[in-house]
């Protein structure tokens, strides 16, 4: 990177400006007896500017002081010797020497300016490719592995160093980003993820003119710019987050004081009634209001077992006891456990042959498909019906759930599986918890599973899908 | 008949709703969406709503501004929804009054008695009101406690009937302090408390259990005393 920057005339240089008035002068000497003396010189001219143009300044000196010794030496009388005869011969000495300094002089700024432009190409190609890797980069310790892999490339010279940074420039670094200039070194402190401070510096040598320094600093502050780039993303990444969590928080908070409240409205509502109006009412009435709290009372019951469990899911805590269960057990438990939910609407279940056992924890499997199917009931009409379809393909065996419900906009298909998704539409329009869903994704996840939505349109209804892994990893052959 | 529309998705709700209530007296008229019960409204011009902020269609406040541009039957809202900001968003939108969802029979029965005898205009104010303790003379414009007359500034006596003449009925700081004091001091709600602190204290009556004068927290004030019949 630095080459540039040298300012001695190599060797080829000085070659040219010896073997260029030979050359001439073994021509002129061939073509003396044709042409006239004075045209000779032209020769030597013509060798003189060549030699300008193509060396630097003193080589094309030298060129014009051999090449006016020669043309004296050869074919100005007195023949063969240095002695100057006629003033002409003088001029043209002079005209030689100052044709060599113009050009030369010419040459030589022309070529200077052609090799800054060439290394300005140069060095803005390399700011690019640094540039351009460096934006691809989303952590600080990505930034310096990737700086340094590009400076290695570029100087070889060790120009820049990375260092793990102590003391006092790294406490200065904590407080953000800094570029510390002392004499013959710049250095920049970068804090990566972990904490760690390292210092990026170039080493200026002393003879490194100001412009240059200038373009190395340069490299550094792009390194600074992807730096700070990426805090902003990561501030924002936090930042994002925490609001969502709070907006959850807000939710959950909501959510629960709502639905702990809807069913104690009821409670509370039946049994004052109950209380304060037994007189009036007849024992149809009383019974009605009794079966109501019941009921009522349940479905509070379920809530909170279903807030138990997802709190249990959300902290790890589950752990999976795993054994060896088939589908089909699975599925008639879950549908006697929904038998009294049923409203007149007609399960389905289609289980293909030779399905393999399944190594999982069989009540929370149970559970995951219990709170499908609960879903499913809610959103079918009376006499509709819901097909449980199991099938295997490849190493996951899918359980498919299609109610002849209303349907879910494409849009909301991922979304019904967040936590409280039912809060959008209204108080309590079904009594659903909106938590059945993510739990079961929760189960299904633990077990190395998923649950998505296949299809949903008004006309078919919509069908979700459990992927259970077939094979437990770590478990394979162990069924034989 | 007295007859009340329900609007509450809720079936259970509704189910118990409409077990007391006609056990009291009362005729029912269900409505499971905010659509359904301006229907229903329309159709059958009951004497009463009782509504549900939570509705799956439209929201219970929305459904309170649509029902107050045609109609001013009384509302109770009901709901789970307990912010003062929700409680007071609904009475500038028209309610009646406003019940907290759990609540007990007997409490919203009352309500309702309430709401029913303000619409019904029975209650002209008599010449004098009396529950046996206080007195209020309004030919006079004097106020009797226990026999012995109270000194009531015209203000404090302006606010006493103004609330007397709500009877149950919560009168929200913004409904007060636009009355008394005017548009420039809606966000002086400390002169109104002053003002009530001094009604209680010359009516003797504890805030903590109120007599006369209920705070309903950050919303307003409610008069709750019963005027005993035959004076």
């Amino acid at each position: 990177m630095a080459d540039f920057m040298r300012n001695k005339t190599p060797l080829r240089h000085w070659l040219i400006a010896i073997c260029v008035p030979l050359i001439i002068t073994l021509g002129c000497w061939l073509l003396d007896h044709i042409l006239p003396d004075a045209s000779l010189v032209l020769f030597y001219l013509a060798g003189v500017l060549l030699t300008a143009f193509t060396t630097a300044i003193r080589p094309a000196l030298l060129a014009a002081v051999l090449s006016f010794l020669a043309f004296n030496f050869f074919f100005t009388t007195p023949h063969y010797t240095l002695y100057i005869l006629h003033r002409e011969d003088l001029l043209t000495a002079s005209i030689l020497v100052l044709v060599a300094l113009v050009t030369g002089h010419l040459a030589a700024g022309l070529r200077e300016k052609v090799q800054a432009l060439e290394n300005s190409i140069r060095w803005t190609r390399q700011q690019m490719n640094l540039a351009q890797s460096l934006a691809s980069c989303m952590s600080a310790e990505e930034l310096l592995r990737c700086f340094a892999a590009h400076t290695s490339q570029y100087s070889a010279g060790g120009l820049y160093q990375i260092e793990p940074l102590s003391g006092a420039a790294a406490i200065a670094a904590d407080r953000g980003l800094t570029v510390n200039h002392e004499a013959d070194r710049v250095t920049l402190a970068v804090k990566d993820n972990a904490g760690e401070i390292h210092g990026v510096s170039i080493r200026f040598r002393r003879s490194q003119p100001t412009w240059a320094r200038a373009q190395l600093e340069a490299t550094l502050e792009l390194l600074r710019l992807a730096l700070s780039r990426v805090q902003l993303i990561e501030n924002l990444q936090r930042e994002t987050m925490h609001k969502e969590r709070e907006q959850l928080r807000s939710a959950l908070l909501s959510s629960i004081s709502h639905d702990l409240r809807t069913p104690l409205a009821t409670m509370i509502g039946s049994v004052s009634s109950l209380c304060d109006l037994r007189a009036s009412l007849n024992e149809a009435q009383q019974d009605e209001l009794l079966k109501n709290t019941l009921s009522e009372a349940r479905r509070l019951d379920r809530y909170i077992q279903k807030l138990l469990d997802m709190t249990k899911i959300g902290q790890g805590e589950l752990k999976l006891e795993r054994d060896w269960v088939g589908i089909d057990e699975i599925v008639s438990v879950s549908i006697r456990r929904l038998n009294p939910l049923l409203d007149g609407q007609q399960i389905i279940t289609e289980l293909d042959d030779d399905l393999p056992l399944l190594f999982v924890h069989a009540a929370l499997l149970e559970q995951a498909l219990f709170n499908v199917l609960e879903n499913a009931v809610r959103y079918t009409p009376a006499g509709k019906v819901i097909r449980i379809h199991a099938t295997l393909q490849e190493q996951y065996l899918l359980l498919d759930i299609s109610d002849s419900g209303p349907g879910i906009p494409e849009a909301q298909w991922p979304a019904i599986f967040d936590m409280f998704f039912t809060l959008a539409r209204g108080d309590q329009k079904t009594g659903g918890t909106g938590l059945g869903l993510t739990i079961c994704q929760g189960i299904l996840a633990a077990h190395g599973g998923s649950a998505s939505v296949v299809s949903s349109s008004a006309e078919q209804g919509t069908c979700i899908r459990l992927k259970i892994p077939a094979n437990a990893p770590g478990y394979e052959g162990a069924q034989a | 008949m007295i007859r009340i529309l329900i609007i509450d998705d809720e079936p259970q709700i509704r189910r118990f709703l409409t077990i007391s209530l006609e056990s009291q007296g009362y005729s029912i008229i269900e409505a499971e969406t905010g659509k359904q019960g301006l229907q229903q409204l329309v159709l059958e011009q009951p004497d009463l709503v009782i509504l549900d902020l939570g509705l799956p269609d439209i929201d219970g406040q929305q459904v309170l501004k649509e029902l107050r541009a045609f109609s001013d039957v009384p509302v109770i809202v009901l709901s789970v929804r307990n912010s003062e900001k929700e409680k007071v968003e609904a009475l500038d939108n028209g309610c009646n009054d406003y019940v907290e969802k759990p609540f007990g029979v007997k409490e919203l029965l009352a309500r309702i008695r309430a709401a029913l005898r303000i619409s019904s205009g029975r209650e002209q104010p008599p010449a004098v009101w009396s529950d046996g303790n206080l007195e209020v003379d309004y030919l006079s414009r004097t106020v009797t406690l226990q026999g012995e007359r109270l000194r009531f500034s015209p203000r404090e006596y302006e606010l006493l009937t103004e609330m007397m003449s709500h009877p149950g009925q919560i009168l929200t700081y913004h409904y007060l302090l636009q009355k008394y004091w005017g548009a420039s001091h809606l966000d002086d709600s400390h002169y109104l408390r002053i003002f009530i602190r001094q009604i209680r204290n010359k009516l003797g009556d504890d805030p903590a259990r109120p007599r006369y004068i209920e705070t309903e927290a950050g919303v307003g004030y409610r008069f709750i005393g019963e005027a005993q019949s035959g004076q």
